[in-house]
């Protein structure tokens, strides 16, 4: 599904992308309303991070066209990517530097952050070598909120997470969606996520990533037509990445 | 152990090894009379001699003009064509084995090709940079050699002004390469001033030391080295450390009590 329009936040036809002379994806077309959350799922190396580097400007097309509408798109990668030599809270505030928020309000807007994401006050001022893998990935989280973005661009987030973390951080990030309207892309492995996450699903093929499925699961489905949305993604990605 | 018993046992041992030190320098001179090693009264009382005199004074403000002149001169060729060498590939190839080169070159050969082309208290200050400078230049280009892309491409994602790109992603980085190499750079630059000093008669604690060696009053010459050691030591503890540790809390185990 591709589109254009004041509703459209998100905008890609025929996107390809090479690194060297290795194409990496190969005429992508998809979109994103205003509001909505979108799952990008497929096999290891199909180009779904490039996607993300890509929307939020990182790296350049090759082929095709890209629109984003997103006023402040906001990438969150695989790995918290912490500044080692600053604290929790300095870290959640440096997001805030590139949209030229006075230094006197990033702190409070960092540590208000961080205190909805269940960060101790005392592991505030603590470097990321002290912090446990989970803490860092809040910290990371709370970096890309903090800045009140419109498009969020998520990749693998909560991966690294034990069950009941990464359950209570969907539940954050799902009342930030809603609170702020905001759109998402969550590239992830997991079917339960996706589904659980995002009102649409597309799979990649293996490299070059072409989109080769796309899903709509039902809204606050059942136990079943999770059940039955899980079995027909993980169908789709075995197709994929044989494909 | 705890952080006060490790600085209570460093301070203790520390203070062992000086006297241990001290105690050898009194049996040397027993052993071998004061023309060879005077003894520890004899060397004291000539540094209050001096002292009262006015000439440690003047001479320890002209071995610190030249010192840090020279090591500030050599810090900011050496740092900024590291970093160019780091940065650029070309730069690093043809920059490197001249670094090499300059390395090698004595220092003493330095401070007489110093005075036949500058003389006086120029050749101190440019014998002291060119013995610095390769030294900062190595640690500048592995440290831009190895700046974190991740880092700066998480910080370009977030839209981050080129001040705090070098504020908070690649200053922090350069100093952890740089701030050894400035340290060492520092203790060298007071060695070869005084060298230089002492061959070009151009003032400061170099000339009082060639006036002793002149008059045979190896009293005055050891009072001179106590003087240097002292400056050295002070600087090193009162300053370089507190920056050093203040420089990398973050990754110091013990000061932070990290896991």
């Amino acid at each position: 599904m591709t589109g254009t329009g004041a509703d459209f936040v998100l905008s890609a036809e025929g996107l390809g992308f090479d690194r060297g002379d290795r194409p990496i994806l190969d005429s992508v077309s998809l979109c994103l309303r205003r509001g909505e959350v979108l799952a990008v799922m497929g096999p290891s190396g199909c180009g779904k991070s490039s996607l993300l580097a890509l929307i939020v400007g990182l790296l350049q097309p090759n082929r095709g066209m890209l629109q984003c509408d997103g006023q402040r798109p906001t990438l969150m990668f695989q790995e918290p990517r912490l500044l080692p030599w600053r604290t929790a809270l300095d870290n959640v505030a440096f997001a805030l530097k590139g949209d030229g928020v006075p230094a006197e309000t990033r702190s409070g807007r960092a540590r208000d952050m961080l205190e909805t994401l269940a960060l101790a006050p005392e592991d505030l001022g603590k470097f990321p070598r002290q912090l446990s893998g989970g803490m860092r990935q809040r910290v990371a989280l709370a970096r890309t909120l903090v800045g009140r973005p419109d498009l969020l661009l998520l990749d693998e987030p909560f991966a690294a997470l034990d069950m009941g973390l990464a359950k209570d951080m969907r539940a954050v990030l799902r009342e930030y969606l809603e609170r702020q309207n905001a759109s998402a892309v969550i590239v992830t492995h997991d079917p339960r996520e996706a589904l659980q996450m995002a009102g649409r699903v597309v799979v990649l093929s293996k490299a070059p990533g072409r989109v080769v499925f796309e899903f709509a699961p039902e809204p606050a489905g059942s136990r079943a037509s999770l059940g039955d949305g899980i079995g027909r993604l993980e169908a789709a990605l075995i197709e994929a990445g044989t494909a | 152990m705890s952080r006060g018993k490790v600085r209570f046992s460093g301070l203790l041992f520390g203070a062992l090894g000086i006297g241990a030190l001290l105690l050898l320098w009194e049996l040397g001179h027993r052993r071998y009379g004061s023309l060879v090693l005077p003894g520890l009264d004899d060397t004291f009382a000539a540094l209050l001699r001096l002292t009262r005199q006015g000439l440690v004074g003047p001479a320890l403000s002209t071995t610190t003009f030249h010192a840090s002149l020279g090591w500030g001169i050599g810090a900011i060729i050496g740092g900024g064509l590291g970093v160019l060498a780091g940065l650029r590939t070309p730069v690093r190839q043809a920059l490197q084995p001249v670094s090499v080169i300059l390395l090698g070159i004595p220092a003493i050969a330095w401070i007489v090709l110093a005075l036949l082309w500058f003389g006086g208290g120029w050749a101190v200050i440019f014998t002291v940079a060119v013995a610095t400078g390769p030294v900062v230049f190595a640690a500048a280009t592995q440290g831009a050699r190895s700046l974190d892309g991740d880092l700066a491409q998480m910080a370009r994602a977030y839209r981050t002004p080129p001040g705090a790109m070098f504020r908070d992603v690649h200053g922090p980085h350069m100093v952890g390469y740089l701030f050894p190499a400035l340290a060492t750079a520092l203790g060298l630059s007071w060695k070869i001033a005084v060298m230089a000093e002492l061959l070009s008669g151009s003032g400061g604690i170099g000339d009082g030391l060639a006036a002793a060696r002149a008059r045979v009053d190896t009293a005055e010459t050891m009072a001179w080295i106590v003087v240097v050691v002292t400056v050295l030591v002070v600087v090193d503890q009162a300053l370089l450390r507190r920056l050093q540790r203040r420089a990398e809390l973050w990754r110091d185990s013990e000061e932070t009590g990290a896991p």
